[in-house]
């Protein structure tokens, strides 16, 4: 039996509660037990929005036995097999999720909270961002899935999939490339190209970053 | 939606909503409160589908579960669904409706907890009210066992003539997990109401009556509790420490034994957690040196235990409330430092390692509070509020203007850079509290309140005000919407409980004038200058005064306005805001003071100006109306293909 867990994380409106949907229903299809949660009431609030999808996976035959299955629906501190951040406030905010076994995707895209303009605080810098999240696991990928969005769709709707794409390209998780494009099609309905071909963008990304 | 044997991922509260399909409900019953909501809101979306189940939202949870008790009484299978401060509003038909009896029908009571007080005032903790009402109590632990436990809730309700309280907590209500469908039921559309004089009538010697049959009701079913293995369940074990859990502690107690390799605990899963039966603490604890009780919240199922032992004389070590904290939710984490100190087995992760790295990730991560969005009316009225209070005082000399709030979107006015609400309690306590105050002291006394939160709550504390003098001014914030709990309407709305139709639309103006208050005013938070006008003039008058701001919640108007806008976008024009940097004098009142999330600050070629980001504005204006340098923000039509 193994466990894993991704937890995806940003701002309300990012997307977060689509992706961990998507995750969720291939891990049905494959047969695992899938628990999770999510944020509601403070994604309209722009408040932090998290999402954990939790896949328990038995081998063909082997027994569930309840005291290994029964798991919370919540990932525990240091319990992430995948932290997708989508904003990097969020990412530093959601660290103690994640040790040296996870794979820590950031898109470095920053959302100040309205009251960092109001009361004119400063957030850290990207590299500032990237440096503590290494101090938990070494295994760090940045990309700018909202500046690619921009740049391939005009605006920044798509960055959560090109997000989902880099995820599934670091092969970390147990999921396949294309068991999330047969998900994309069937729920994307008529907007599954524009879906997968942001999907694809994203794991092009990952390739070019190379194994950092 | 009849696809028997299908698998779903639901929600823990779409699983409520789908057992109590399966049950064949005929009434269901319930005002917005996270969260429970989504129970109601899950039945309002299929309930036209349904011939013969009636759904509202009742103006509160006594409402709510007065309304219930009817469709019981007649003969139907009812539903009432709250959150548990909403319980307290309801506690006073529960309390004597379990005395009396939902026969010949059923009554499941779901109530919403909230540990960690993620969207409440307190996380009180209602299993108590089962103890308290004489009454049954069900916990689930997931999606598959808040449909399984509707289901047996209503049977239970049925045999033993009780209202059932179905507790869960957000962790299930908003945790998903996978649950098997079972076969629908066509509710009863016609009840019966039989009249049986004194059956339902509970005063003196009656109710004392009344009270004795309750008590044995409720001896039966703790009785019956311990042959209820589908509720209550033992996963064997030799170890000589047992666990007993309930609810979503079941998840977390479970990991953590894991995660610390204990696989010998035996473990009590109780999911009737009142009444407990003795006989089956005998039987669980037979064996045991010591009893492990990993509960949320209060030690309630612990002093149970504690109780049972005693009586039998089999004294155990009992640990529970010393292990694990009575303050905020459990989690994996918790429970594992929790059975780490009871056990002696070293904890499987360094906590204070990761806490002292964590500190300095913290530390450097902008806090989010929760925020209103843009275009919101709260927001306005609260900037004319406040500049109306800061310009009343400076016109004064002195004193100052005391803010009650209450509970809704506005209460994030408690915030900087609002920073207003001086108290928010309950429901209603608002400008209550303001009311009983202005007896006492000679400051300038407000009160803030929402359209729903007044309808459900704040009339009979209107009328007692202008009765007994008070000197205060009401200021109802009508967005239309119940906001907070995700849009639920009113009676106030103009559309009725399944979002069809236009039901007559009650007037708060109205309802204000009937409570006897003759100062009544009406604006458009929107227009902010013209608001601090109306606000200036009634905080310089005395007595009751009620200011109504009426504008609707941004949330819905944008959504109802994005296709009309699309298709003007479409056409290659479109109206939008835009500041221009060279006439932006950077006063801040609008990034800083009014503060929509649309707004920012923007520094280019050296100066420093505000920016307005055209994708999340919805043309409210607000900003237009408070710039002091009058011509820097503008409203255009423009077709952009024209440059």
């Amino acid at each position: 039996m193994r466990k894993y867990s991704i937890l995806i994380v940003g701002v309300g409106g990012q997307g977060i509660m689509t992706t961990g949907n998507i995750l969720k229903k291939v891990g049905q299809r494959k047969g695992w037990i899938v628990v999770g949660t999510e944020t509601r009431g403070a994604s309209q609030r722009e408040g932090s929005v998290d999402n954990s999808v939790r896949y328990v996976m038995f081998d063909t035959g082997e027994e569930r036995n309840e005291r290994k299955s029964v798991i919370s629906p919540l990932i525990p501190i240091a319990g992430a097999d995948m932290l997708i951040a989508m904003e990097t406030n969020e990412a530093l905010r959601n660290a103690k999720f994640t040790s040296e076994k996870t794979c820590i995707l950031v898109n470095l895209y920053e959302i100040p909270p309205p009251q960092a303009v109001s009361e004119n605080w400063k957030g850290a810098t990207f590299d500032e961002v990237i440096k503590i999240l290494k101090t938990f696991s070494p295994d760090v990928r940045a990309i700018k899935a909202n500046e690619i969005a921009k740049r391939e769709f005009g605006d920044f709707a798509m960055s959560n999939i090109i997000m989902l794409g880099a995820a599934l390209a670091t092969g970390n998780m147990p999921v396949g490339v294309d068991d999330v494009k047969e998900m994309l099609r069937e729920e994307g309905r008529e907007k599954a190209p524009e879906l997968l071909k942001g999907f694809e963008i994203g794991i092009k990304e990952i390739a070019e970053l190379g194994g950092e | 939606m009849n696809r028997p044997g299908e698998k779903l991922f639901m929600l823990g509260a779409e699983a409520i909503a789908r057992g109590a399909l399966e049950a064949g409900v005929g009434m269901v019953t319930t005002y917005p409160g996270t969260p429970a909501s989504e129970v109601g809101d899950t039945i309002s979306e299929v309930a036209s589908d349904v011939p013969g189940l009636h759904f509202q939202y009742a103006t509160n949870e006594a409402v709510a579960l007065e309304n219930a008790t009817g469709g019981a009484w007649a003969g139907i299978r009812s539903l009432c669904a709250m959150k548990h401060v909403g319980m307290n509003v309801a506690a006073d038909p529960f309390f004597t409706l379990c005395y009396i009896g939902v026969q010949p029908g059923s009554l499941v009571l779901v109530n919403g907890g909230d540990p960690s007080c993620i969207s409440s005032t307190n996380e009180q903790d209602n299993r108590y009210y089962a103890l308290h009402a004489h009454t049954i109590c069900l916990e689930p632990s997931n999606s598959q066992e808040c449909k399984d436990f509707t289901l047996k809730a209503f049977e239970l309700s049925e045999k033993f003539d009780l209202p059932i309280i179905l507790n869960a907590v957000p962790r299930t209500l908003h945790g998903i997990g996978e649950v098997t469908l079972g076969k629908l039921t066509p509710p009863k559309a016609e009840g019966q109401f039989k009249k049986a004089p004194g059956k339902y009538v509970s005063a003196t010697l009656v109710a004392v009556g009344n009270k004795g049959r309750l008590l044995s009701r409720i001896q039966r079913a703790e009785k019956a509790a311990g042959e209820m293995p589908e509720l209550n369940r033992i996963i064997p074990g030799e170890a000589k420490t047992g666990v007993i859990t309930a609810g979503s502690e079941f998840n977390y107690a479970l990991e953590a034994l894991d995660a610390l390799g204990i696989r010998d605990f035996p473990i009590l899963k109780l999911g009737m957690v009142y009444p407990i039966n003795p006989e089956l603490i005998e039987r669980f604890s037979q064996n045991l040196e010591k009893i492990i009780v990993v509960e949320e919240l209060e030690g309630f199922i612990e002093t149970e235990i504690k109780k049972m032992l005693f009586e039998k004389k089999t004294l155990r070590e009992v640990r529970g409330k010393d292990l694990f904290p009575a303050v905020s939710e459990l989690n994996t984490d918790i429970v594992i430092r929790g059975m780490s100190k009871a056990t002696g087995i070293k904890e499987p992760v360094d906590y204070s390692g990761i806490q002292a790295k964590y500190s300095k990730a913290l530390a450097k991560a902008l806090q989010r509070n929760p925020s209103m969005c843009p275009g919101c009316p709260h927001r306005a009225t609260g900037y004319a509020l406040k500049k109306a209070a800061q310009q009343y005082i400076e016109s004064e000399g002195m004193g100052q203007v005391v803010f009650g709030g209450d509970i809704g979107c506005y209460a994030t006015l408690v915030l900087p850079p609002y920073s207003m609400q001086d108290w928010i309690v309950c429901m209603g306590a608002g400008f209550n509290i303001a009311a009983g105050m202005s007896f006492k002291v000679n400051d300038t006394m407000v009160g803030l309140i929402g359209d729903s939160t007044f309808i459900h709550a704040g009339i009979p504390g209107l009328i007692s005000a202008v009765y007994n003098n008070a000197n205060v001014m009401v200021v109802i914030m009508d967005n239309k919407w119940v906001g907070m709990t995700g849009g639920q309407p009113t009676p106030a709305t103009g559309i009725n409980s399944l979002h069809q139709e236009v039901a007559p639309a009650v007037s708060l103006r109205d309802i204000a004038r009937a409570c006897g208050v003759k100062y009544v005013r009406t604006f458009d938070p929107y227009n902010i200058r013209h608001a601090i006008e109306i606000i200036t003039e009634a905080l310089e008058e005395k007595g009751v005064r009620v200011l109504i701001s009426e504008r609707e919640c941004a949330l819905p108007a944008k959504r109802r306005a994005e296709p009309v806008r699309e298709a003007e976008r479409q056409k290659g024009k479109y109206s939008y805001y835009a500041i221009d940097p060279d006439r932006c004098q950077n006063c801040e009142e609008c990034y800083r003071r009014l503060a929509c999330p649309a707004l920012s600050r923007k520094e280019e070629n050296e100066k420093e100006f505000a920016y307005l980001e055209d994708a999340r504005c919805t043309l409210c204006g607000a900003c237009k109306e408070v710039c002091r340098s009058g011509m820097a923000i503008t409203k255009t039509l423009v077709n952009p293909h024209v440059k």
